[in-house]
């Protein structure tokens, strides 16, 4: 990963969001992953890795290796919370060298609920991020699987989902994007609940859609 | 003994919409083998390299490898080193690294393993340089290194000298000779330069079209290559006996419609055209045979009607 160009490119789109925020440390940590920078890096990153992976003929020398096609993309789901994590971690870090003096702001919210909320959302971006690996797998388009990217962290895709949708079903609560931006600030059971039953079931979704796709078309 | 069959494939198909790129393949390759590829540009050989590679899916048909369909071995395809079109390198790393992400993903990374590999493909001192800014020689060199990192006991090889200059290809194929009669590796090699091929291979397959033309090993291949009189006559029976009984030929083939390869006296082709006109043969043509595999293949691969 840290020899990937755009692990750095996205990396260093993180640094805007450091650089525009406000640096009060408590507030900080606990608002910066609800931006739609953390996501929009992470998401980035997959979708020009899964991209890299296989236009460069890679993937060749490693798809033969699993018998059970799963596994390949249950890694790239586990893969995806490491990358969250590593940007999360690289920003805290950043965060806490530059605003040393206020480190011991940190109790002023529960460090349970914010570790909660970053779970959550890495588990939110890891089930989008198989979403994305699904169309790239389907179209075989870097371009669009970048747009959706796009399009999915600044809420295009939402917004456009919930004027088209909202005549008929109430889709406020169950669309990723709303969940993994809008989490309560304290832990709750029945909304983490929701939450996460909606992450794994599209985390399913997504992946055996993809296994499909492998199984139809060929990788090289 | 029967030999062990690293490779059976039964009757593999492959059609992309109504296209069909393999049509019934069977071979088989045994262990210890060197098996050429030979066909014309689109004729199958990549097709069904990705088809035993697990990298494109069967239309039908099936196959083996080491005795077993793929699905019930989970680490078949480790035995197996595959180098198909591009080498398949990430353009941003460069060659010890691009070894070392397949070697991690493997879960086999030891570093004195990749640094022999990369000198015994001719990469020693290829440092730091990203492999976007190597040269297509260099790439099929790394590729060859990248199929070998497992220590496969089958390799599978598209063109592996493809872009290499005189030397490299010499390097290449001293090489594959080596792993091949010291290691006792299989391997299953596409190539166009026949000449390159023949030097090698044990085994040939020859593909027209999606089609499997003819299966020879290198004896048969030499046999039907060799230097001979070929000659039409209008009834093969007749003339058979009058060479052996008045031409003392011994050495000859009858191959199908009336057409015979002479071994013995092929220098004195006046000699037997007398002899057989006299004792009424008509004598269609004559012509000296000497082939290369690239004029058997062409042979083959132009005529209508397959022998």
């Amino acid at each position: 990963m840290v020899r990937q160009k755009s692990f750095y490119v996205c990396t260093a789109m993180l640094l805007i969001l450091f650089n525009t925020s406000n640096h009060a440390m408590n507030n900080f940590l606990y608002y910066f992953p609800k931006a739609l920078l953390l996501p929009f890096s992470v998401l980035l990153f997959m979708a020009l890795f899964i991209n890299e992976e296989i236009t460069s003929g890679f993937i060749k020398h490693i798809y033969p290796l699993y018998q059970k096609k799963w596994q390949m993309l249950a890694e790239r789901f586990l893969f995806t919370c490491v990358v969250y994590l590593s940007m999360w971690l690289f920003v805290v870090i950043i965060a806490l060298v530059l605003g040393v003096l206020n480190i011991f702001t940190i109790s002023a919210f529960s460090v349970f609920d914010y570790l909660a909320y970053i779970v959550m959302q890495m588990l939110v971006i890891a089930s989008v991020s198989s979403f994305v690996t699904m169309l790239y797998m389907l179209t075989r388009s870097h371009v669009i699987t970048v747009l959706y990217v796009i399009g999915y962290s600044f809420s295009i895709f939402y917004a456009l989902h919930m004027y088209l949708s909202d005549a008929f079903i109430s889709y406020y609560e169950y669309t990723l994007y709303h969940i993994g931006i809008t989490l309560p600030e304290t832990f709750d059971m029945l909304t983490y609940g929701k939450s996460l039953l909606i992450i794994i079931t599209s985390a399913f979704l997504y992946n055996g859609i993809t296994l499909l796709i492998l199984k139809k078309r060929d990788i090289a | 003994m029967m030999a062990e069959n690293i490779l059976e494939v039964y009757e593999l198909t492959k059609m992309y919409n109504h296209f069909t790129a393999l049509d019934h393949i069977s071979i088989t390759i045994e262990k210890g083998a060197v098996y050429g590829l030979i066909g014309q540009n689109g004729a199958g050989k990549s097709t069904l390299m990705k088809l035993i590679s697990d990298l494109a899916h069967p239309s039908s048909g099936s196959f083996k490898l080491f005795g077993h369909a793929p699905n019930d071995d989970p680490y078949v395809y480790r035995r197996v080193g595959v180098l198909i079109e591009n080498s398949g390198l990430y353009p941003s790393l460069n060659a010890f690294d691009n070894m070392k992400m397949k070697s991690l993903a493997m879960g086999c990374f030891n570093r004195a393993k990749i640094l022999n590999l990369l000198a015994l493909c001719g990469l020693k001192d290829c440092g730091s340089k990203l492999t976007k800014n190597f040269s297509m020689g260099m790439k099929q060199r790394l590729g060859i290194a990248m199929a070998l990192l497992n220590d496969p006991e089958f390799l599978i090889l598209d063109e592996p000298t493809n872009g290499l200059d005189p030397q490299g290809i010499l390097e290449i194929r001293n090489l594959l000779i080596k792993l091949n009669r010291e290691q006792g590796l299989t391997l299953l090699i596409s190539s166009h330069i026949l000449e390159e091929l023949s030097k090698i291979a044990t085994h040939y397959a020859i593909i027209k079209n999606g089609r499997l033309v003819e299966c020879l090993t290198s004896d048969e291949l030499f046999e039907k290559c060799k230097d001979c009189l070929e000659i039409h006559v209008d009834d093969s029976s007749k003339a058979v006996l009058c060479l052996e009984q008045q031409c003392g030929v011994i050495n000859y083939n009858v191959l199908a419609k009336n057409v015979i390869h002479i071994y013995d006296h092929y220098d004195k082709p006046e000699i037997i055209v007398k002899e057989l006109v006299m004792r009424d043969v008509l004598v269609y043509n004559i012509t000296m045979n000497k082939l290369s595999l690239e004029d058997y293949y062409l042979k083959k691969c132009g005529d209508e009607d397959v022998d």
